[in-house]
């Protein structure tokens, strides 16, 4: 064997690991998918077609493009109320909690829920908010209601606080980093050059910061817009997200290209929302060197 | 001190838990000095700098600043500007808005046109006026250091913090910077307060040098008092090189004291600090620059004699390494090549040769006990 085709021998070997990874677990599924989009459905076959039915319907039919905007409202609900509560604990941990022991607990804390079983995580807020759920009885011991109240499961809220719940850690972990990176002497610089505590923090810390917030905005939003247990459990009729219903395509529908086509509709939006937060963040992004 | 105070610290002290990093420091920096706190790490220089600039709270004690109390002032309340060891240099601005920051907060801010002025003339002050649009990664360390120094200038503080300003840079430019550095508080006549642990750093550049050690100031003065009367053999060993040499005193003949040497050579010298209390028999502890110990038989008594144990070539000099009889510490003297004479023999290992040196250069002190 020569030098040259030993070379080339080893880098197919090398090469052909990753690149049937990507055939099997990327291209084939995906392809798949996409294709099959433009199926039709003749009961209880689906045949082969080249035609843009399945879209058509999803775009006329307002039943679909509810369920899509409320996703994504929820989804960007989530975001925001994970941005307001995860960034000020984040900062809490990185500059107020001055024991390093400390910190690291606090921020275990914050991450070993990620090991619980996320299923019971959301059940957990069915037990709080349901009508014979903590919150109610909680409400009744102080007199304030008279009798337990059914408002606060089965809707678009209960979903919000749920999902906020679940996917926070996910907001936090990168902010935490972000804010940890931060040197100590810009905070100092800052201040020897006459900014107070605010103006430190909203020139030095919120800019330095800002990747972090963009990849936990990116994951909690990714995330709770493709979720169907959190609807399932607390979201009742007015919360079905968009996973259900895909869900129940491929399920008890039995209408595996409408759903392949709903499925198409839901990676484009979240590469689109991966585009927009890959461009900020290589705008926001500066090396600390 | 002549000049108008306009740092002072008295009975200033600071610990960190259990330890002290600052017992009860007293200094006085007057308006348009050059002042430098020398000493190793831990010495407590940089919390002494910290505690001016107001990044540290001192537990005890007074810091003014221009006559005015600032001990409890967070640093954005202080007229003093720092420039940072790493230069802290903010990655997400440009060079002009990094210089521009100090004008821009709003307990100090400048109208456009005085800001866009000052910015420019900081930036030219320290030759960087083409690189305002820059951003700091795309810098030299030398470019960053001189970044730092001109935002801190822009500020036009009453007093400049320097910590560590040079100790990143390689020698070469190190020196330049010195030079610079040097230049530029003769120029802007501001009060300049750096922090090193570089004592030929701290020569060439001070009107006056703190030398610190475990929290105290070991002696305060002009580089040249500290080089030529260490109150102590510690600041003798920390400005310059000396030879340390155990000895016993004699005795005073008058306007020197008596020692002798552990080879039983007698030598004269001058009483410093602690050796002023010496009483005859007393151990003492002598100290010898090495440029003041010359190779030749001594005019005045008793020969000194001892080994050549090493020669290292220095370029310009050689610098010889020496034993004295029933010493263990070697004793190193320089020898100038051009001082070598025309054979170019310099003694050579193993040789023994004959050593002089002069009553006023042999510094006496009280042997310490061993730290």
């Amino acid at each position: 064997m020569t030098a040259k085709t030993r070379k080339a021998l080893t880098f197919w070997l090398l090469f052909s690991v990753p690149l049937a990874w990507t055939i099997v677990f990327l291209i084939l599924p995906y392809g798949t998918m996409g294709m099959m989009s433009f199926w039709t459905r003749k009961f209880p076959l689906f045949v082969p077609d080249f035609q843009f039915g399945n879209y058509v319907i999803l775009f006329t039919d307002p039943q679909y493009s509810t369920v899509i905007l409320r996703t994504l409202k929820i989804a960007a609900l989530v975001t925001a109320y994970s941005v307001a509560l995860g960034y000020p604990l984040a900062y809490f941990l990185v500059f107020t909690i001055r024991s390093e022991k400390l910190r690291t607990l606090l921020y275990m804390c914050v991450v070993v829920p990620l090991w619980v079983s996320y299923l019971l995580r959301a059940y957990t807020w069915k037990i709080i908010l349901g009508t014979d759920g903590a919150l109610n009885s909680a409400l009744l011991w102080l007199g304030l209601i008279s009798e337990p109240l059914d408002i606060f499961l089965y809707n678009q809220a209960a979903m919000v606080i749920t999902l906020t719940y679940i996917f926070i850690p996910f907001m936090v972990m990168p902010i935490f980093t972000a804010l940890e990176r931060i040197p100590a002497n810009l905070i100092e610089a800052s201040q020897d050059l006459g900014a107070g505590p605010l103006e430190t923090f909203f020139r030095v810390i919120m800019p330095l910061s800002t990747a972090g917030v963009i990849a936990g905005a990116t994951m909690t939003f990714c995330l709770s817009f493709g979720d169907f247990v959190a609807p399932v459990l607390v979201g009742g009729p007015s919360g079905t997200m968009v996973a259900t219903v895909l869900q129940s395509q491929f399920g008890a529908a039995l209408n595996w290209p409408l759903g392949s086509a709903l499925a198409a509709i839901i990676f484009t939006l979240v590469l689109i929302v991966l585009q927009i937060s890959s461009k900020l963040d290589r705008s926001g992004r500066v090396s600390m060197g | 001190m002549a000049l108008q105070p306009i740092v002072t610290l008295e009975n200033v002290a600071k610990a960190y838990g259990t330890f002290t990093a600052l017992h009860s420091i007293n200094l006085e920096i007057g308006e348009g000095e050059f002042v430098t706190l020398l000493g190793p790490s831990g010495c407590g220089k940089t919390t002494t700098l910290r505690l001016i600039g107001g990044f540290e709270t001192a537990d005890s004690g007074r810091i003014t600043l221009a006559g005015a109390d600032v001990t409890q002032e967070p640093p954005y309340r202080r007229a003093v500007n720092t420039v940072f060891q790493d230069y802290a240099l903010f990655p997400h601005m440009t060079v002009a808005e990094n210089v521009a920051y100090g004008l821009t907060v709003r307990a100090g801010r400048k109208p456009p046109a005085e800001r866009a002025a000052r910015v420019q003339e900081a930036l030219s002050l320290v030759g960087l006026a083409d690189k305002a649009g820059r951003m700091p990664q795309q810098l030299s360390g030398g470019q960053r250091q001189r970044i730092a120094m001109a935002r801190a200038l822009a500020r036009q503080p009453k007093v400049l913090l320097l910590d560590e300003p040079l100790s990143a840079l390689d020698v070469k430019l190190r020196e330049a910077m010195q030079v610079e550095l040097k230049h530029l508080h003769q120029k802007l006549g501001i009060t300049f307060l750096m922090v090193t642990h570089d004592q030929q750093e701290a020569l060439v550049l001070s009107n006056r040098i703190a030398v610190m050690k475990g929290g105290h100031i070991a002696q305060i003065g002009s580089p040249s008092e500290l080089y030529d009367t260490p109150a102590t053999p510690y600041v003798a060993d920390f400005i310059g090189a000396a030879n340390l040499l155990p000895a016993t005193y004699l005795g005073s003949d008058g306007a020197f004291a008596r020692i002798r040497l552990p080879d039983g050579a007698q030598l004269s010298g001058v009483a410093i600090g602690s050796g002023k209390t010496l009483k005859e028999g007393d151990a003492a502890l002598i100290a010898i620059r090495p440029e003041r110990l010359s190779i030749g038989e001594s005019q005045n008594g008793a020969p000194l004699s001892a080994t050549v144990a090493d020669q290292l070539f220095h370029g310009g000099r050689f610098q010889l390494e020496l034993r004295f009889d029933n010493v263990d510490k070697p004793v190193f003297i320089d020898v100038l090549r051009s001082s070598v004479a025309a054979d170019g023999s310099v003694p050579q290992q193993g040789s023994r040769v004959s050593l002089s040196v002069a009553a006023p250069d042999v510094m006496v002190y009280a042997a310490e006990a061993v730290e």
